[in-house]
Formats: structure tokens, C-alpha cells, sequence
């Protein structure tokens, strides 16, 4: 389409997830956390793809009320787990987020949120480089926290930092720790910007086989999102990966005494398909102690309300997901999750949650404190 | 009354009245109100597949002008008086997922959201009872129910996209109603706001006096809005055994149901498939027969026949209907589904009598892959209307019921009745000792849009008019709603309709209470 905000999609997959949403009865509206805290049916899946359709069919432009539908999802995917069709709700809905940026409908909170990213090169307001220097940035450091951890738990680096160490494998944050991985650009529907922020970050990789990714949103996103507009990247190790597999050797330690429950993450779980690792490592720090999980959960594991953009365009909805979600986990426990953005979000719920590498860091006796 | 069909683009910015009429609702529900004009299009349809099919092609049925989402029955109550003041239609809405137009606006008013009344307050385990507001999605409260080790045993294939009080407003069954009972069956008490704005709390089976629960519910939001049910659990099964039987012809598998149900015993499942249905119910099924080598050759029999007739089913389907109806006539042979739940000693002895009744009638044993396949599958069917409307074809189901001496009457005189018009399958489902709900599946397209939607409704006027000439009721569970309303006025004839419209004007006397459903109102 022209400029008109009516621009129908030239991909025939995402021409035919909008159509087949659209004539769905909602089968998986029960397992979307925004329409679940909402309660509202314009952020079912069915009606934030019906968007879509409305695009496809030239009936409605991209403006603001349809702008404000296809945000409000936090690209958990859990809808295509129970979609036989296989329909990508998430990356369908961020193809109307791009139409939304191009008609100039895109809510503000976006607009405030690329600006900062232009200026500070990620979503948080401080240097990450400053912050990646703090935590002990390294020329030949392998590791990459993720933004939200250096910015925002940096404690949670040095735990992640001390607990590897104890498993024989020490790490230095790696000077690639200075960039964001784009992530929020694509959630965002800034696919352009997307695409150059990740071809810069693979420039600067160049000569960097692999990085040790502890921020399972990164991870998606270096080994997922990144391929998908060309880009080749480091190999992504996954920090629950490398400890999980060392841990066996490295069995001395105190069991921690926490009434645990762990959230699976759902880039993590879902994204990339990582369900026993953590759980591993968690059983270990408890000493083997059993933690509880939500009766849905590994590929049917409920959301924090942390992904996507959701917490920049629908905070309260992202903070009610969060709640609901610490409530499956149980009213009482300390929810342990291995996502930072996941953790925030269940602390803005007024939960108590504490870090998977904070948790294993306590049982060797290395947790950096708060 | 008729809806009205608007084109999506039409649908713009709230006017002046409607943004005032959602301040006015935001402020009786804390917040939760808009006439924000995606919400606006969200709400102006549910699973009626007419709306469907135009949704499609961007038309939508005239959108409410707002809608609300109060949080309990005082802010509810607060709505209903704020609108009886007005004289503002209230259109109830749970998930949606109606198929007869029951949700639509149609002459605008406010939209009622329950969705925000769905929490399970409590379960009783000493006597089996729980109860639960009426917004909470079925498959949400299936999950906390097992939770408990209990389970709703209501199965309808909507689970994952309706509620409680749907269920209860629009009479639902589901898929395991002949062990469980409908949802009638099961409700010990409710909790209602009438369009008086009065609370009314009902209990089923009282001791004197007439039963309150049953005259809400079915009533499809006409009189009250149902706010919160307890209703009666089952355990979590500990077995269960699949069955499947081959017969002959559809009147055997009909016959081997009645003489089941007739000896007292009780599947939670019977599904008998008419020969096309058999064929689409089996397809796919090859893999299951190479590990149920035993009775590899019953079911291969049936398959045998699927590819063609599949290939030429969607062929026909797109515009030659009485050709395939044609071709399935050549078909005979019928699939029966039969699973059995509860105790193992009791599932076995009940598998092995009905396994011998079917025998009696010339049943072929077909092992139980076919049966555990049905059950792995049993909500995949809804998928499959997708790709049919994507097609440009409309797809709808009409469930019917009639007692034993009518059933196989009825199924002639339908198929009879669409097979100029559209393709036509069924399977009978819901079995009941006097008899059975009819479950049939119809599509159809024709050159144009507006054609398709005049074949859409000459299928069901045919179809209904067919059913009820040969002596079905005019609905088993999906409801009334907008589109069989003037059918159910047949059904009841003048004196029921007196006293639907008595009832009607005590618990709604202003009328404003989802008019035009039931064949009720619609001059607010």
C-alpha cells in the first residue's frame, strides 16, 4: 500500500494467519495472557490478528485503535502451542506493528522508546558500556548478560559471573555486553532499525566464535530473530546450558533453603525449546529438594508480561500478568525464574523473585548480596 | 427483526454519545468501559458462521455502541439500572463463541463483558460441588478443577472458548453428555442479576415449587445475566475404555445406540458417523491401524473409499453440492465411537456387554484406535472451519434432537432437504435413553458473496424447516439465539410463547435485555 496505512502484507504465510485467525472461534484465548488479563476480546489473539485481515482486505486502515490491539502481546507464544494451523500470532502481529510505525500510529510510548534506544542504544537510560566495564568487561570475555541484567541487576551478573566459576568455568563479560541485542527495536515494529542494529552487532562480532548468553531474550534473538533478516551471529551458548552441564562434577555446595517455584521463561521455554536445564540447576541448589511449578507449565508455562513491548504499551496489563502468573506459582513462594525482564515483572507484582543464577550462587556461598 | 451488516471501514472514531455513554459506564465499572472503535468492532460479532463469512470479506453486524466489564453483580446491577433508566439495550457477552447470533448487538446498546467475574470461589469435595462465576472459561476452570482431582465433566468442543455461564444461558451439552447429563443436569444453584437489576439466587431440584435454575437457564441472556453457578463435579476418571464398531448401515449403529443406552448402560461417548462423516472421521487413521494389526482390516475398509470422495467432497463442496451428495449415498458403512469412563472393572464389563449388543446388529469389532484416536482429537474439528471460510465456502453445523422413533426419520428428511443445496453430513451424538441429538455439518458457496450468504440461509431454512417437520426440537445444545428464534416460537406454539413473554416482561420489564434473541423484543 501506499501511504495510506492500508498496505496488505506480501507474505502469503502471514496473508493466511490473518485470514484463518479471523475465521477461528478463539480456540486460544485461554491460553494468551493479555486477553486473560484484560478480559477483553480485541487482545484475543483472534482479534489483534484480525487486524491483520482488515489490513489484507483494504476494510480499515492501520490507526491508532488497531495500533493499541496489535501491542498488546508479549510475544510468549504460547497461542501457537495451541494452534493446529501453527499460526506465529507474535511475529504476525509485530509485521502490524512495522504498518503501525509507518503510518505514524504507533503508540507514544514507542516512539519514546526508540528515541532512547537511538541515544543510549538500548532501552535503558545509563551506559552499557559503563555498566559492562562494572561487572568486568574483559577483551576475551564470552559472556553476555543481556541489557536488563547490566542495567538493572547487576548483582544478578556477578552471581551468574561467581556461579560458573564454581562449575569450573570462570567467564568475563564480553565487550559485545556494550551493545543491546535489538531486541525491543523488533518487538517494537522498527524492523529497519531492527535489521541495522543487528548487522552492526554482528559487525562488531565479527571475530567472536561464540558468546555464553544469559538473558534467554537475547538468546532468542542472536539465534532466532537475527537469521530471520540475514544476519549471522557468534554461536549462542546458553548460560543454562554450560552449567547445567558441569554441575554433575561440581556437586559441593550448600543446599539453599528457599520455598522455590520456577517460572520457565518463555523465550527460554517455548523460544528455545530449554525446559530441563534449569530445572537441573535449580533441583541442585536446593539440594535436591523438590520446588513447585505451576500446573501449566515447560511448553504450556504461563507469562510474567515482560516480553515483547508490553510493559512500555500496557503496563497495568503487563503488571496483571505478572500477578496471575505468581499466583499459579503459588501465594507464597519465591518465584525463581532465568529471565531478568521476567524477574523484574514479578517484583513490580509485588512478588518475591530471585534470579536462577542468584539461587545457585547461593548454594556454593558466592551470592553477591543485594 | 434483521441484522444489519455494516462494513468494517464504517466503523470510525465513537460519536459524542457513544464516548459519553462509555465515560457514564467507566465511572459504574470502575474504569473498564470503551467505544473505542476496535473494541467496537471485536464485540459486534460472535461465532454465528453467517458473521463469520462476512467478517471475511469486511462486513460486520451493527456494533454495540459501548461495552463494559463490571467486576461483581453490585456494578452489574449498577449497569442494568443505569440502562433501564435509558432504555439502552444490554447485549450480555461471556467468550463469544455462540453460533446463533445470540451475542450481536444488533440494535446497538451497551455490550456486557462477564469476563472479569471468572474466578472457582470454592469446591466442596465432600459433596462433589464447586462453585464458580459465570466468566470463567471453560478450559481454565477444567485445568483448576483437576487441580482439585475433580473434573466438570462437560466437554463441549468449545471448552477452550466459552464460559460457565454461556454454558448454562445457552442449555450447552458436551461431548460427554450421556454418562454426565447436559449442563442442566448439573447445576445445583445459580446466581442471577434480572433485568430488574434484582439479584436472584435459585436453587435446582427444590423440595416444593417450581425449578427457578431451569427457567434461566436457556434463557440466552433475555432475562438476567448469570453471574455465578454451583455446579456438580465428577472425579477425575481412573480408566477408560475405547471402542469401535463397524456396521453395516447407519439404521444398525442407530439401533446398537438405543438397545446400549436401553440396557442401562452408559458410555460417557457415542458418536455414530453417517458414511461421509465416517470417511472424514477417518481419515488419517492409517497410522493407528498398523499398530492395531488386529483390526487393521475394519477400519481399512471405510478408509479405503476416503481419498476420492475426500478430494471430491471439497471439490462439490465449492459448488456441486447434490452431485456429492450423490456419490456419499453410495457409501454405507458407519463408524461408531464408544469410550467408557470411571471405574476399570465397570468400563470393562459395560465395554464387553455393548460390544456383544453391536455384535447382535452386525457390529464389527474395530479395537479401540479409532475410539482413543477420537479422543486425542476431539476439539481438532473447530480448526477445520478456517480453512473452509479462507475458501471462500461457509461452513455450520445444526444439532437437532428427537427421540428414538424419529431419529433416523429426521436425517432423511434433512439431507433430503439440503442436497440441492449444499454438501451434507452427520453424526448422532448424545444419547439419551429416549434418544439422541442429530448433529449435522453442511457447507456451500456459490459465484458471488451475497449468493453464498443466500445459500447459507436457504440450507438452514430448509434444513431447520426439515428437521422440525420430521419431529426434532429446534436445538439440542447450541441455543437459540438470533437465528432459530422464529423456530423456537414454532416449537412452543401460542400458549409457550405467552409464557415466554409473561416471563419475559417480570425479570425484563422494560425489554431492554438482549433483544431480538429468543424471539424476544428488540423495541428498546
Amino acid at each position: 500500500m501506499s501511504h495510506d496505512g492500508m498496505r496488505p502484507s506480501s507474505d502469503p504465510r502471514r496473508q493466511r494467519e490473518y485470514a484463518y485467525c479471523t475465521a477461528c472461534p478463539k480456540l486460544c484465548r485461554f491460553s494468551c495472557p493479555v486477553s486473560e488479563a484484560e478480559r477483553r476480546e480485541t487482545v484475543t489473539p483472534w482479534g489483534k490478528m484480525e487486524v491483520g485481515h482488515q489490513l489484507e482486505t483494504r476494510q480499515r486502515p492501520m490507526d491508532a485503535a488497531s495500533a493499541e490491539a496489535v501491542y498488546a502481546c508479549s510475544d510468549c507464544g504460547r497461542c501457537t502451542e495451541h494452534c493446529k494451523h501453527g499460526n506465529e500470532v507474535a511475529p504476525a502481529l509485530v509485521a502490524l506493528r512495522a504498518e503501525a510505525v509507518r503510518a505514524g500510529v504507533a503508540p507514544e510510548s514507542i516512539t519514546k522508546l526508540v528515541d532512547r534506544f537511538a541515544s543510549h542504544g538500548s532501552p535503558f537510560p545509563t551506559s552499557l558500556r559503563q555498566a559492562a566495564q562494572k561487572a568486568g568487561m574483559r577483551d576475551d570475555g564470552t559472556y553476555f548478560p543481556g541489557c536488563t541484567a547490566l542495567a538493572k541487576q547487576p548483582n544478578l551478573v556477578d552471581d551468574a559471573r561467581a556461579a560458573s566459576e564454581a562449575v569450573g568455568m570462570p567467564l568475563a563479560v564480553s565487550p559485545l555486553a556494550s551493545r543491546c541485542c535489538g531486541y525491543p527495536l523488533w518487538a517494537a515494529g522498527h524492523l529497519q532499525a531492527f535489521r541495522a542494529h543487528a548487522e552492526g552487532f554482528a559487525e562488531a562480532a565479527r571475530e567472536v566464535p561464540s558468546l555464553v548468553v544469559g538473558d534467554p531474550g537475547c538468546a532468542y534473538t542472536l539465534s532466532v530473530l537475527y537469521p530471520q533478516v540475514g544476519v549471522r551471529t557468534p554461536e549462542v551458548r546458553l548460560w543454562v546450558d554450560e552449567v547445567a552441564r558441569r554441575l554433575p562434577e561440581h556437586a559441593g555446595g550448600k543446599p539453599v533453603e528457599l520455598d522455590a517455584a520456577y517460572h520457565d521463561p518463555c523465550h527460554l521455554g517455548r523460544g528455545l525449546g530449554r525446559y530441563e536445564a534449569p530445572r537441573a540447576i535449580l533441583q541442585h541448589a536446593l539440594g535436591g529438594k523438590p520446588f513447585a511449578e505451576a500446573n501449566d507449565a515447560r511448553n504450556d508455562a504461563g507469562c510474567s508480561g515482560g516480553g515483547g513491548v508490553l510493559p512500555r504499551t500496557h503496563p497495568e496489563t503487563s503488571v496483571e500478568i505478572a500477578r496471575r502468573q505468581g499466583e499459579a506459582l503459588g501465594e507464597r513462594a519465591t518465584i525463581v525464574t532465568a529471565c531478568p525482564a521476567a524477574r523484574r515483572m514479578f517484583e513490580k507484582a509485588g512478588r518475591k523473585s530471585l534470579a536462577l543464577e542468584t539461587v545457585l550462587a547461593r548454594f556454593f556461598g558466592r551470592e553477591s548480596g543485594d | 427483526m434483521t441484522p444489519e451488516f455494516v462494513r468494517i471501514a464504517s466503523v470510525i472514531e465513537p460519536s459524542e454519545s457513544q464516548r459519553a455513554l462509555a465515560s457514564d459506564l467507566a465511572r459504574l465499572c470502575d474504569g473498564r468501559a470503551s467505544a473505542g472503535s476496535q473494541d467496537r468492532i471485536a464485540y459486534a460479532r460472535d461465532l454465528w458462521p453467517k458473521a463469520t463469512y462476512w467478517a471475511g470479506l469486511g462486513k460486520v453486524p451493527r456494533p454495540p455502541d459501548a461495552i463494559c466489564w463490571p467486576r461483581d453483580e453490585k456494578q452489574l446491577a449498577n449497569v442494568v439500572a443505569f440502562a433501564r433508566a435509558r432504555k439502552i439495550p444490554l447485549i450480555p457477552f461471556g467468550a463469544g463463541s455462540g453460533v446463533c447470533g445470540g451475542a450481536i448487538a444488533l440494535t446497538g446498546g451497551i455490550t456486557v463483558d462477564l469476563k472479569r467475574m471468572d474466578r472457582l470461589r470454592s469446591v466442596d469435595h465432600a459433596s462433589r460441588l464447586f462453585t464458580a462465576q459465570g466468566g470463567i472459561i471453560g478450559e481454565n476452570l477444567e485445568r483448576e478443577l483437576a487441580a482439585h482431582g475433580l473434573s466438570l465433566g462437560h466437554f463441549p468442543s468449545s471448552i477452550y472458548c466459552s464460559t460457565l455461564g454461556g454454558w448454562l444461558a445457552a442449555r450447552s451439552a458436551g461431548q460427554l453428555s450421556t454418562k454426565y447429563g447436559k449442563i442442566e443436569d448439573m447445576c445445583q444453584s445459580l446466581t442471577a442479576v434480572l433485568g430488574t437489576g434484582e439479584l436472584v439466587k435459585v436453587r435446582a431440584r427444590p423440595s416444593n415449587g417450581p425449578d427457578f435454575t431451569q427457567l434461566l437457564i436457556g434463557s440466552e441472556g433475555t432475562l438476567g445475566f448469570i453471574t455465578e453457578a454451583t455446579m456438580f463435579a465428577v472425579p477425575q476418571p481412573a480408566t477408560r475404555a475405547y471402542r469401535a464398531v463397524r456396521f453395516r448401515t447407519l439404521e444398525a449403529g442407530a439401533e446398537a445406540i438405543r438397545r446400549i443406552l436401553r440396557d442401562g448402560l452408559r458410555p460417557a461417548v457415542v458418536r455414530l458417523y453417517d458414511p461421509f462423516d465416517t470417511v472424514i472421521a477417518g481419515k488419517g487413521k492409517t497410522k493407528f491401524a498398523a499398530t492395531d494389526e488386529h483390526h487393521r482390516d475394519g477400519i481399512q475398509v471405510i478408509q479405503e473409499r476416503a481419498p476420492l470422495a475426500a478430494k471430491l467432497a471439497v471439490r462439490a463442496a465449492l459448488g456441486k453440492p447434490a452431485a456429492l451428495n450423490r456419490l456419499a449415498d453410495l457409501l454405507r458403512e458407519c463408524l461408531l465411537i464408544l469410550v467408557f469412563e470411571g471405574d476399570a472393572d465397570l468400563c470393562s464389563a459395560e465395554d464387553e456387554q455393548a460390544l456383544i449388543l453391536c455384535r447382535e446388529l452386525g457390529g464389527v469389532d474395530l479395537g479401540a484406535a479409532p475410539a482413543r484416536h477420537w479422543m486425542e482429537q476431539r476439539y481438532a474439528v473447530s480448526y477445520k472451519q478456517s480453512k473452509m471460510f479462507a475458501a471462500g465456502a461457509f461452513a455450520d453445523t445444526m444439532e437437532v434432537c428427537a427421540t428414538w422413533d424419529k431419529v433416523l426419520p429426521v436425517y432423511r428428511a434433512v439431507r433430503q432437504a439440503v442436497s440441492p443445496l449444499g454438501f451434507i453430513m452427520a453424526h448422532l451424538s448424545h444419547a439419551y435413553v429416549e434418544g439422541c441429538s442429530l448433529y449435522f455439518t453442511f457447507s456451500a458457496t456459490a459465484p458471488s458473496p451475497e449468493e453464498v450468504v443466500e445459500r447459507y440461509d436457504a440450507v438452514w431454512r430448509e434444513a431447520l424447516g426439515a428437521a422440525m417437520a420430521a419431529g426434532a426440537t429446534v436445538s439440542h445444545h447450541h441455543g437459540v439465539g438470533f437465528s432459530k428464534a422464529g423456530r423456537l416460537h414454532e416449537e412452543l406454539g401460542s400458549p409457550g410463547v405467552n409464557l415466554l413473554r409473561a416471563l419475559k416482561r417480570t425479570c425484563d420489564p422494560d425489554g431492554i435485555l438482549n433483544p431480538g434473541k429468543l424471539g424476544l423484543g428488540g423495541e428498546a
